[in-house]
């Protein structure tokens, strides 16, 4: 081949690989459109709900490939691995209780990525939308709707070994405002001031009163579960080892995760307040790395992100009987009563 | 792009008088293989810059997960390398080679493509393109060694690591504009990086030469070879002392969080830092090379590292804000200019050229372990002793690392004509 042959090659592959690459990106533009309006009529072959079932429904987010990805989507709690219905709400993680619903964005805006935290309605539609400082981790509202606790992943995101910090505000759902940031709360252990520099509060789980709840506070290496008080801005120490707790609705247990190896292996466990005993939940062998939710007083669900995303799972809350499958495709349960 | 008037491989040393000089006498080769590597490295860096968004948002992946595979891949590439060196010593078909590697990692995108969410899929197609990296770089470095004059070496390594880092700035750009053209598109970026990585592999095809040294080895290279341009003692010592450097190198990945966690900026911020790493190196590399041609290649790479001690001393500074973040993302471009480049250039000009390929795979291959070493400890550190801690140690270690090798290799350099042209 002669240089000029080689030229006329290279020119060749240019507009081939240029024309191919046009063609691809327009195509993908189009079926993008077509997907993201009507979507919920257009269900490519696989059925849906025309409204929202009646309550209790569970809400969660779809790892199904295709037009259906992260939406959140609704199924009855009796049926949860049939048809659901599909909002046009697209979370990383989202919660709704009373009439209120918090759903964490993720949006790509040029060469940096945003974070929101959507406030929306029983009708899916966004009321209010906060900027969040990180990247999304755990979201509650409280049993009326009223308050929210979201954590985000200030930094570490991808080095949880080595030095992460979380935040955790409080939000007022009705105003869609920030009301505080629980590192402002005054903590005490034993009786006394417990104060440093590195706390690191995450996995907030709200009573039934909507003011008070239980979250995880980390510190010197230690996970202490605490009892606060949105109100008064306060919390104190309750005791060790509990992380990601969760309050049965009755109020009287927590479910929570308990880290097993230090590479990050967590074991289920429930939590008794009434006589402060613990429970292992040992029929679930994975490691389950989820701020788990009570479907009703004796049962949790969680999900296990797997080869081919994530499914959710239930267990009895007494340990008695092995995981069952409740929802293949789907992430980040909230049981709506 | 700016074409240069064609020049024999082995044109009599042009004396590097003024700095456009070396610019200019820079041979087609060098030039078509930066080509390559803009357009594979934009080709990469599109997918690498979405990937853990693709992987960690997207598909569900934990990060740890993420995280662990990474280090398994640095693992790969690093042996493949050694390999793929002695490969070019044996058969001396260093374009083949590289081409080879090249042609893997283009294939790897159509790879992702096709394992859509199915995780096994999608860390095979990454597996193999750290394998398909592995291949072609020495292969490469010894393309371009071999196609400069041994008083240009400098010179040519910083207009290749210029280009390879102009693609490395324009990856990321690429793919986040076809994300907000097509939100969601993750298919549409791994499709046009394939084409980017065909185009580049097409360059290489087409237009780069296949130069070997000229005459056979004494004795045929294998495998069991490997130790033998050790016998040098100006390399053995080159190799000791990138060696040792690099195991004081905080990785940028840990830079970038300290900077992150010190300013209280979002996480959504990571990408700048990491451009404008990308920006300061390519600006820096073809100054560093003309510099380390004229002035010494052991005194740049130490000044290399000496950008890389002030790095650390922004992040125990009290200083804080933008200001900062800048400051340090320079001088970690500055870094990348002042040693990558020119520690091929130096071990280039030291090698007999029929140990090329076999020395340059020792030199690479032994800084990236040491470098995936002292990611470990750092990181061990940081948890054990604190943050401040873990660079202060560093730090530390790092300037009596600088003090050693500039006693051990600065002076000895000088009096062999280590730095190619000083006879």
């Amino acid at each position: 081949m002669t240089r000029r042959h080689r030229v006329w090659a290279f020119v060749a592959l240019c507009v081939v690989a240029v024309a191919a690459t046009i063609w691809y990106a327009g195509a993908a533009a189009r079926r993008g459109t077509s997907n993201t309006v009507g979507s919920i009529a257009d269900a490519g072959g696989a059925a849906r709900l025309a409204a929202p079932p009646p309550r209790p429904y569970l809400i969660s987010r779809s790892t199904m490939p295709g037009d259906t990805w992260r939406r959140l989507t609704l199924v009855p709690l009796s049926v949860p691995a049939g048809t659901g219905y599909v909002t046009d709400l697209a979370c990383e993680r989202a919660y709704f209780a009373g009439a209120r619903g918090v759903c964490l964005v993720e949006a790509a805006e040029g060469l940096t990525i945003k974070y929101f935290a959507d406030v929306f309605d029983e009708r899916f539609v966004r009321l209010h939308r906060l900027p969040l400082t990180g990247l999304p981790s755990r979201t509650r509202v409280a049993p009326d709707g009223r308050l929210a606790a979201i954590t985000v992943f200030e930094t570490g995101h991808s080095y949880v070994e080595t030095g992460f910090s979380t935040k955790t505000t409080i939000v007022d759902t009705m105003a869609g405002r920030t009301l505080t940031d629980l590192e402002s709360f005054a903590v005490s252990r034993d009786g006394k001031p417990f104060r440093d520099v590195d706390f690191n509060f995450w996995g907030v789980t709200f009573t039934q009163d909507s003011n008070r709840f239980y979250a995880t506070l980390a510190s010197g290496g230690v996970k202490y579960l605490i009892e606060g008080d949105a109100a008064r801005r306060t919390a104190r120490v309750l005791r060790t080892g509990i992380e990601c707790p969760s309050l049965s609705p009755d109020n009287t247990r927590i479910a929570y995760k308990h880290l097993l190896r230090a590479d990050g292996y967590w074991q289920l466990r429930v939590h008794d307040l009434r006589t402060g005993m613990d429970t292992t939940l040992a029929k679930e062998v994975r490691s389950v790395d989820d701020q788990v939710e009570w479907a009703d007083n004796d049962r949790i669900l969680y999900h296990i992100t797997g080869e081919r995303g994530a499914d959710i799972w239930s267990l009895k809350a007494d340990g008695t009987e092995p995981p069952m499958l409740v929802r293949q495709y789907a992430y980040g349960p909230a049981a709506v009563r | 792009m700016y074409q240069p008037e064609p020049i024999p491989a082995h044109a009599p040393p042009v004396a590097a008088r003024r700095w456009g000089g070396a610019w200019r006498s820079i041979a087609p080769n060098v030039w078509f293989l930066g080509a390559t590597s803009l357009l594979t490295d934009l080709s990469s860096e599109m997918v690498v810059s979405v990937l853990p968004l693709y992987l960690v948002m997207q598909l569900g992946f934990s990060p740890l997960a993420f995280g662990a595979l990474d280090g398994l891949y640095n693992g790969i590439g690093a042996l493949t390398r050694l390999v793929s060196g002695v490969a070019v010593d044996r058969w001396r078909q260093p374009k083949a080679l590289a081409g080879v590697g090249y042609a893997v990692s283009a294939l790897c995108r159509l790879g992702l493509l096709a394992a859509g969410p199915w995780w096994p899929g999608v860390a095979a197609s990454i597996a193999i393109d750290r394998l398909g990296k592995g291949v072609r770089t020495v292969p490469r470095d010894a393309l371009i060694a071999q196609s400069a004059t041994p008083a240009q070496l400098g010179s040519a390594f910083g207009v290749h690591r210029a280009l390879d880092a102009f693609g490395a700035v324009l990856g990321p750009v690429a793919a986040f504009a076809l994300l907000t053209a097509v939100p969601r598109g993750f298919d549409v970026v791994f499709v046009a990086s394939f084409f980017a990585a065909l185009v580049g592999l097409g360059v290489l095809v087409l237009f780069v030469e296949n130069l070997a040294p000229a005459q056979p080895p004494d004795a045929p290279t294998t495998l069991a070879g490997l130790a033998r341009p050790l016998r040098d003692a100006v390399f053995r010592r080159a190799v000791l002392a990138s060696t040792a450097l690099a195991v004081a190198t905080i990785s940028d990945a840990f830079v970038y969080l300290i900077l992150l966690e010190r300013l209280g900026i979002t996480v959504g911020a990571f990408p700048l830092l990491y451009v404008g790493t990308s920006l300061s190196y390519l600006v820096l590399a073809v100054p560093a090379g003309a510099l380390a041609d004229r002035w010494g290649r052991w005194r740049v790479f130490l000044l290399g590292y000496t950008a890389l001690l002030a790095v650390y001393l922004v992040l125990l500074s009290a200083a804080g804000g933008p200001l900062a973040a800048l400051v340090a993302v320079v001088l970690l471009g500055a870094y990348y200019a002042g040693t990558d480049g020119v520690a091929a250039a130096f071990a280039s000009g030291v090698l007999q050229p029929e140990r090329r390929g076999t020395g340059l795979a020792l030199l690479t291959t032994s800084t990236s372990l040491a470098r995936l070493l002292a990611s470990v400890v750092f990181g061990w550190v940081w948890v054990s002793a604190g943050r401040d801690q873990a660079v202060a140690v560093f730090a530390t270690v790092l300037a009596a690392g600088i003090a050693s090798a500039a006693v051990a290799l600065v002076r000895p350099a000088t009096r062999t004509g280590g730095s190619g042209h000083r006879d």
